[in-house]
């Protein structure tokens, strides 16, 4: 099921490092394994532009929280550039995280103050 | 130590950048067949993928500055490699040195003439609106103006403020109790003086009237090496009447 280009919300600034990171928790995966991956998961509502995609791609590999390298996929006998996590980019992971959930409460007290107490 | 090294960070080249993207693109396109869409799908998708020039951009700028670091690292690691490989072969490393030193002087050597030949403008006021013509033969060979040409072209020219002729006039010197002396001279028009600003040291140049044929005035200027050397730099040879076989009889220096 395929939504319309209208229902695609646009990445807010910063949080496509966040998800990157997020996905590569699950073992190493190419540039375009990521974008699926994101896409997939939020039921394409977030949808990865390449344009947007590797040079975040790259940000992160310049410091050094994931690490790429050409290799063999596991299912397909072609190589690929495949990115995973490095212990530096794990705990990076972790702030990130806790910072989102941070912005994310804070919005959301903004946005239904009733609800609160 | 060898994984380290490998998984050092460093910046892609355009190529690994752009194999990446075309990686992306061609899995793209290998799910369209699978999935079975027709041509427009694609071409869709293509359009959608935008413009990968612009990704590799901006991929490579995510890079910044680390590029250059990683640039001079390098530069400073090759030094450090030549100077140690030049160590071990010293006459392979000398002849380098004189190989690139006698390239390096004979390029100055030639660089300076051609300066001082062709790329300096010559000390006259105005340098760049001299031009020098001569007439050219039914060969194409330079040839030599004539002086009523020369004065024809003096009189009818609307392109040129003044012109200037010159001709190569050797004579000899002879002077009482000495050994003649060959000297090599030029002819000259008056107006040579006003064209290029000279002055002599002593004495005053001839004007327009006293370089004309069959004038009965004749003036010689002299170099100043020859005034120097035969004359002894005798301020009293001005207006002297000498005897040469050119036949100028007044001088100036």
């Amino acid at each position: 099921m395929t939504k319309t280009r209208d229902d695609r919300i646009e990445l807010l600034q910063g949080t496509l490092d966040l998800l990157v990171l997020k996905t590569l928790v699950f073992g190493p995966a190419h540039g375009r394994g990521i974008a699926k991956h994101i896409q997939q998961t939020t039921s394409n509502v977030l949808s990865v532009e390449h344009g947007s995609l590797y040079p975040a791609l790259h940000r992160l590999e310049r410091r050094g929280w994931i690490a790429g390298r050409w290799e063999t996929g596991p299912r397909i006998n072609r190589e690929f550039k495949y990115y995973r996590l490095t212990a530096a980019g794990r705990k990076q992971l972790v702030a990130q995280e806790s910072k989102w959930e941070q912005l994310v409460t804070a919005i959301a007290q903004v946005l239904r103050p009733a609800t609160e107490g | 130590m060898f994984s380290r090294l490998i998984s050092r960070r460093r910046p892609p080249t355009d190529d690994e950048i752009a194999r990446e993207l075309r990686d992306h693109l061609e899995l793209d396109a290998e799910e369209m067949a699978e999935r079975g869409a027709g041509d427009d799908a694609r071409f869709a998708a293509r359009r959608r993928f935008g413009n990968v020039s612009l990704t590799i951009e901006a991929t490579r700028e995510a890079w910044g500055a680390f590029r250059w670091r990683r640039l001079s690292q390098d530069l400073g690691t090759d030094i450090a490699y030549g100077v140690k490989r030049l160590r071990h072969a010293p006459g392979f490393a000398l002849l380098t040195v004189l190989t690139t030193a006698i390239g390096v002087g004979a390029t100055t050597a030639i660089f300076s003439v051609v300066n001082a030949v062709v790329l300096r403008p010559i000390p006259v006021p105005d340098a760049d609106r001299v031009v020098a013509f001569y007439e050219t033969n039914p060969t194409n060979n330079a040839w030599t103006t004539s002086d009523p040409n020369f004065l024809d072209y003096r009189e009818r020219t609307r392109s040129f403020a003044t012109m200037a002729a010159v001709a190569g006039r050797s004579a000899g010197l002879l002077r009482r109790g000495a050994d003649p002396l060959p000297l090599s001279g030029l002819g000259a028009t008056a107006s040579y003086f006003s064209l290029f600003g000279g002055r002599p040291l002593i004495g005053s140049v001839y004007g327009p009237n006293e370089d004309r044929v069959g004038g009965d005035t004749h003036v010689v200027l002299l170099s100043e090496g020859v005034w120097r050397r035969v004359f002894g730099a005798d301020a009293s040879v001005v207006e002297a009447p000498s005897t040469s076989t050119a036949c100028p009889t007044a001088c100036s220096a």
